[in-house]
Parts: C-alpha cells; structure tokens; sequence
C-alpha cells in the first residue's frame, strides 16, 4: 500500500507513541481547584489532629448535656420585694449613699 | 453525531480557560508529529522525548507568549525547534548548525517537477528514503520535516527556525529536489 511521506514519517514513529501519551498526561496543566479538593487538601494532611479535635468537641457536647449548664437552675432567686424595700430604708437610715433618683 | 474536529483555535481557547480536555487534545494531536521533527532532525530518539516533555511543559506554563490562538502549531514547533538548537549548542559548542552563510536567498519558484511531498510512496521506497532526509544538510531537513509533518506554509516555517522567508524557500528547493531525483531513480 502505498503512502505520503508523512505518512511514512508518522509510521516509523509511532511506536513511542505510549511513551509520548505518558509525556502529555505528565504535562497537563493541574485542575484548578474545587471545594471538594480545598476540603480535602485542609483535612487530609492533618486527619490525627482534626479527629482528635472533633472527640473533645463532642465529649464537651455530651459533658455539657449531662451536667446541665448553670443558667436559670443555678441563679439566686430575686428577692421579694418588701425585703428590697426593708434594705433601701436601712441603707437610707445608715446615710449609705444609695442613688434612687435617675434624672435624665 | 458525526465526528467533527474542533480547531487548534477552539481548543487553545478552552484550554486558556484551563480546560484539561482540551489541553489533552491540542498536545496529542501534535505529538506524534512534534516527536518525529525532533527525531528526524537530531537523530536521537531519546533526546527528542526530552525535547518533547521540555516543549510541552513551556506551553503549559507559557500560554499567555501565543498571540494568535489560530498559530499554536507553528508556536509550537517555534519552542521545540529553539530546544534543538539549544541541545546542538550544548554538544557542539563550536557549531551554529543553523547559520545560513552558504545559503543565499532564492527567488526560485518550486514547479520545477512533481511535488516529491505528495507522492505516495511505496513502503520498499521507505527505507532509502529515510536515509535521504537523514543525510540532508539539518537546516534544509528542519525545512523539509516541517512542511512535510505540519504543511507548514513557508512564512511559519520562517517563523519557527527564525530564518529569513528567501533563505527557507531555498532549503526547501534543494530538499525537494534531492527528494525528486531519488524518485527518479526508483521510477
């Protein structure tokens, strides 16, 4: 069969034709990056220390869950008011300088 | 669907866009061709892989240096072309195998004969052949693989070995001749 010069020319060199392929894939351009590969490339590095700091994350959740936090259970009652009024005249009578008055 | 080939021109422009698909195709269909310059020109299989991974990675990294997005071929070549003479130069300190001192620019028109490019050839005919291009003097076979490979017009083959248009219209007259005259022999 007969054919170009080219043709002849691309024949003689085709059998590096693998090792041109493994040359190109090695030149490509590298992806421009995702939000999956910026997770991945944040986590994957440290994964030790990322799944340590998520065990005290969680065991400080159910730590808190457990015990309850000292909110509202554990605020001092709010006085009743005749008592409040029996301390204001008693630190009246003793010249306590209690400010009441709030002018503007 | 029908197969329908996208143009260099498509292609650098997705691949400006980092489009890896395209950047696949734009160096595989080059490749072989980019591989067979370097190797008809140096005689060295293995440094024209080298020249090949070196070309590829200047691309890569030197896309913005294209101008014209139709022009990657001959830029292409341009690079690999520069890579050769830079390997000539690294083993042949003294020589500038390109120096176009004897080669005064030619006027000639080439319709003196049947284009020896565009015959077909018989595959007993190969091998003298080869033998032909190989003894070519390498500017006058930088000329001749270039517009055999790519059909590179004279003005991008000046453009990619940085010769003179007059100068490469002569290397390519005497290499089509040679050529011609081995035809003539086996008609």
């Amino acid at each position: 069969m007969n054919k170009s010069l080219r043709e002849l020319i691309l024949a003689r060199h085709d059998s590096a034709t693998p090792r041109l392929d493994e040359l190109r894939w090695a030149a490509l351009p590298a992806a421009p990056p995702t939000k999956g590969a910026f997770l991945r490339e944040l986590f994957a590095p440290h994964r030790v220390a990322w799944r340590a700091l998520a065990a005290v994350w969680i065991a400080l959740l159910v730590f808190n869950l457990t015990v309850g936090s000292p909110g509202r259970a554990g605020r001092l009652p709010a006085p009743p008011p005749a008592a409040f009024a029996a301390w204001l005249a008693a630190a009246n009578s003793h010249d306590v300088p209690v400010q009441t008055d709030f002018a503007p | 669907m029908p197969f329908v080939a996208v143009s260099d021109f498509n292609l650098v422009r997705a691949a400006r866009q980092h489009d890896l698909h395209a950047w696949d195709s734009l160096l595989h269909r080059h490749q072989l061709p980019l591989y067979s310059y370097a190797a008809g020109l140096l005689h060295d299989e293995t440094v024209a892989l080298d020249i090949v991974q070196e070309t590829f990675a200047a691309a890569v990294g030197h896309l913005d240096g294209l101008r014209d997005d139709a022009k990657f071929a001959p830029w292409l070549f341009g690079i690999a072309h520069q890579k050769c003479v830079q390997h000539w130069r690294r083993i042949r300190r003294d020589a500038d195998v390109f120096a176009a001192t004897d080669e005064p620019p030619s006027d000639w028109p080439d319709n003196d004969g049947v284009d020896p490019c565009a015959v077909l050839l018989r595959q007993e005919q190969a091998d003298e052949l080869f033998a032909l291009v190989a003894q070519l003097p390498a500017p006058q076979r930088s000329a001749l693989l270039l517009h055999v490979l790519e059909d590179f017009s004279l003005e991008e083959i000046a453009g990619i070995t940085d010769a003179p248009l007059g100068t490469v219209k002569s290397r390519l007259h005497h290499a089509k001749r040679a050529l011609r005259q081995l035809l003539e022999i086996h008609r």
